[in-house]
């Protein structure tokens, strides 16, 4: 079959990145997964090679809760990655979620422009390819 | 008052045509700007003994500068990498290299072709020189977060949501901006009006930003020569009273900021300002560093000219237009005049306290204040004094 789709979703680049490599995996298992220092408790977002706040290097992950609400946003009209040319207009979102953790993802939907701080979101996992999943956000309707 | 205060002195300023297009290259400009600046001093470039090169990529390198000014006997030479807020930072530099002794004659240059260069839409490009690769390329790209424009879009967001802010505040600075490149030679956007009704009907790329919220792409390179006080040249001397740098709590991420509005600038501010020995009702003329209208609000607050949210009501009725009580960006700015990495800014600030800015000058200008902000928050600011 001819893949038409030429242009390609811009992806982490997971093998590059072992930093990340539990938040990589928790998005394949539809998780959301963030760094704990050990030695202070500190959740830490995103992550670091040391704890920002004691600077300590012993830091774990746990996962975190899936909703929460718009802090900031915004809606692009203008793609500046061909990819998302033909999801225009989206928005790109940050959603704080618990302990102060903010995560970024897209929000694709016709109703983009009726997005505002501090409405309820839910997180979605696009499993781009047997290694790669992305996070986006979608409205949380149950709030 | 700091231990450099007035120890170094600006006495050549160099500045190429700002065009949108150009066959030169970065390089070329950037060396051309700084032999201007010495000729503009009155100084031999070959006595030029420190480089500082406030520049996004790593060229020109000092070996550049020592073949293209001939300098006999380089002392010091940095590289600085934060953004637009590098040229700023590297005049500070200079002064404490002069008041520590370590050079006397220090150029500091920066330029780019940010029109005629390859834009380029590879993401892998994008990421040269940018901090925090991986917060880039494997949280934001795959979000759609790809350029300046839309990391600074979502702080805009926050901004007017927390504080309430007017957003009719962008309008103000586009406008006023525009108005100030009219009377500038050498700015891309003079002669050319630009309306509410322009500004408004424009589109926007990005909310909140309309295209005019935005700073230009242009060609062009700046560049200004730092003396040791008591150098003389051509020039009546413009002191350097002081200054600092300052970076953002956290510095490489904008939207997991605890407090997404701070920045650099909220740190280097007070310092500058005590190290000047000089309070902000003193302040005669302000160049800030505008790649966004909202920044120009945002640095006005942080700066301490008013209280956060209060910048739209304190840049209307003309308060910072040529005449007014604080005029701002009085070359036209990045919005108007070229992006020059806010050099062009510096360059102003020494034209307006030399009195030679024309039909933009500043009446009875004695002190100036310039900022320069870059990359995800870093700051910096000087305070210059005729």
């Amino acid at each position: 079959m001819v893949n038409v789709s030429r242009i390609s979703r811009p992806l982490p680049h997971i093998e590059e990145n072992k930093l990340y490599g539990p938040y990589f995996k928790g998005l394949q298992e539809n998780k959301l997964m963030v760094q704990n220092c050990t030695e202070c408790g500190h959740v830490q977002w995103p992550p670091r090679d040391f704890c920002y706040k004691c600077q300590g290097n012993s830091l774990d992950w746990k996962e975190v809760q899936q909703s929460g609400k718009v802090f900031t946003y915004s809606i692009m009209y203008r793609a500046f990655d061909p990819w998302f040319k033909d999801k225009l207009p989206y928005a790109v979102v940050a959603v704080e979620l618990e302990d102060g953790v903010r995560m970024l993802g897209s929000y694709f939907a016709d109703d983009v422009e009726s997005i505002e701080v501090d409405m309820p979101m839910k997180a979605s996992f696009n499993h781009e390819n047997k290694d790669v999943s992305v996070l986006t956000w979608v409205k949380d309707n149950t709030k | 008052m700091g231990n450099i205060t007035d120890k170094a002195v600006v006495l050549g300023i160099g500045e190429t045509e700002y065009v949108r297009g150009t066959d030169k290259s970065e390089k070329q400009l950037i060396l051309e700007a700084a032999k201007l600046a010495c000729d503009d001093a009155g100084i031999e470039s070959q006595s030029v003994d420190g480089v500082i090169m406030a520049v996004k990529k790593d060229k020109p390198t000092n070996e550049d500068f020592i073949g293209a000014l001939g300098i006999r006997d380089l002392k010091f030479h940095s590289h600085i990498h934060i953004g637009g807020a590098s040229s700023v930072s590297g005049v500070m530099q200079a002064a404490g290299l002069i008041a520590a002794g370590i050079a006397e004659r220090v150029i500091v240059a920066t330029g780019w072709t940010g029109y005629s260069g390859t834009v380029k839409s590879d993401p892998s490009e994008r990421l040269v020189r940018m901090p925090a690769t991986e917060i880039r390329r494997d949280l934001e790209f795959p979000a759609g977060l790809l350029v300046p424009i839309q990391w600074y879009s979502t702080q805009a967001t926050r901004y007017f949501h927390e504080t309430k802010a007017d957003p009719k505040g962008m309008e103000t600075i586009a406008l006023t901006t525009r108005e100030h490149a009219h009377l500038n030679q050498n700015a891309v956007m003079g002669g050319r009006p630009l309306t509410s009704e322009q500004y408004r009907s424009s589109p926007i790329l990005a909310s909140p930003f309309h295209l005019f919220d935005i700073s230009l792409q242009t060609d062009g390179a700046a560049a200004v020569l730092v003396t040791k006080a008591g150098i003389t040249g051509n020039h009546k001397p413009v002191y350097i009273a002081g200054g600092a740098e300052g970076h953002a709590d956290v510095p490489d991420d904008i939207t997991s900021r605890p407090d997404m509005l701070h920045m650099g600038i909220s740190k280097a501010a007070p310092r500058a300002l005590e190290m000047a020995g000089v309070t902000l009702n003193e302040i005669d003329f302000a160049e800030i560093y505008d790649c966004f209208t909202v920044t120009v609000l945002r640095q006005l607050e942080e700066i301490g000219f008013c209280a956060r949210g209060e910048a739209p009501d304190f840049v209307k009725d003309g308060r910072i237009s040529l005449g007014g009580e604080l005029p701002v960006n009085t070359h036209g700015g990045l919005l108007s005049q070229a992006h020059v990495l806010g050099m062009n800014h510096v360059v102003e600030t020494v034209r307006q306290l030399r009195g030679d800015a024309g039909k933009a000058q500043v009446k009875d200008a004695h002190i100036g204040l310039v900022t320069g902000y870059g990359d995800f928050g870093d700051g910096s600011i000087s305070i210059l004094h005729n």
